[in-house]
């Protein structure tokens, strides 16, 4: 996302997450200490860690997201907020992960490219599945939003299908 | 568009210096069953296996984490 100042493309960058967020929850997602200033990948995330969903059975949604304060490659006069990795994930009531979108570029893991886990939580009945990485494109917040309301979150606003695809549109735009 | 962004909102205030660590030993002792002290312990002593699928998203969100965390440890 961009903007005038690094602020600015933080900024933009937190209004999409937040407004895709609040089609099923209304925590706050918040940028790490220094979140504003480029220096380095940073983060946004639920300061309270995971979110419980209004859904029966209930389940909770984790949401971490990783990006780095660049100039804009197009317009130098331009700041961007660029997303660098995720973790993306939904849990049971009693802590077990169901799945987590992952793309971790940097760090010690083997796997650079963005993946797919089934966990414990998901009760899937082979176990190779979820021993290992499952290859998927590049998730986007909104996109876990449509996950979460299709496997029983209720939304929060009436809205929610058209502020998925406004979200999504905008965070594929940059 | 029919959810049209706000141009100008009030800028979301960054965790605290105390925020920053509280999270970090949060996520450790909730998905880990260590403190963060530990976690940071065993990560630079490489014992942690970030790809263990047992513990893999949680210690791949710490790592994520740590290079901006560490300034906040409180017995630095």
């Amino acid at each position: 996302m961009r903007g005038g100042t690094p602020s600015e493309s933080v900024g933009a960058l937190l209004e999409t997450l937040q407004r895709a967020m609040s089609c099923i929850s209304d925590d706050v997602l918040r940028p790490e200490r220094g979140g504003y200033v480029p220096g380095g990948t940073l983060s946004i995330d639920l300061p309270h860690g995971l979110v419980r969903l209004r859904a029966q059975p209930p389940f909770s949604l984790r949401v971490e997201h990783y990006y780095r304060i660049e100039h804009d490659a197009d317009r130098s006069s331009m700041w961007r907020a660029a997303t660098v990795g995720y973790v993306y994930g939904l849990y049971r009531e009693d802590g077990r992960e169901i799945l987590a979108y992952h793309w971790h570029p940097d760090g010690r893991s083997h796997v650079t490219t963005p993946h797919l886990h089934l966990g414990g939580g998901a009760e899937v009945g082979w176990a190779g599945l979820q021993k290992t990485h499952l290859p998927s494109g590049s998730i986007l917040l909104p996109d876990l939003m449509e996950l979460a309301i299709g496997a029983g979150a209720r939304p929060r606003r009436a809205d929610w299908q058209t502020v998925v695809n406004d979200t999504r549109a905008e965070l594929t735009a940059g | 568009m029919a959810t049209a962004r706000k141009r100008r909102t009030a800028r979301v205030p960054e965790l605290t210096a105390e925020e920053m660590w509280e999270r970090f030993d949060r996520i450790a002792r909730a998905r880990l069953g260590m403190s963060g002290e530990e976690f940071i312990r065993k990560y630079d002593a490489g014992e942690i296996d970030v790809d263990d699928p047992e513990i893999h998203s949680d210690a791949i969100v710490l790592a994520m984490l740590l290079p901006n965390t560490r300034a906040y440890q409180p017995s630095r």
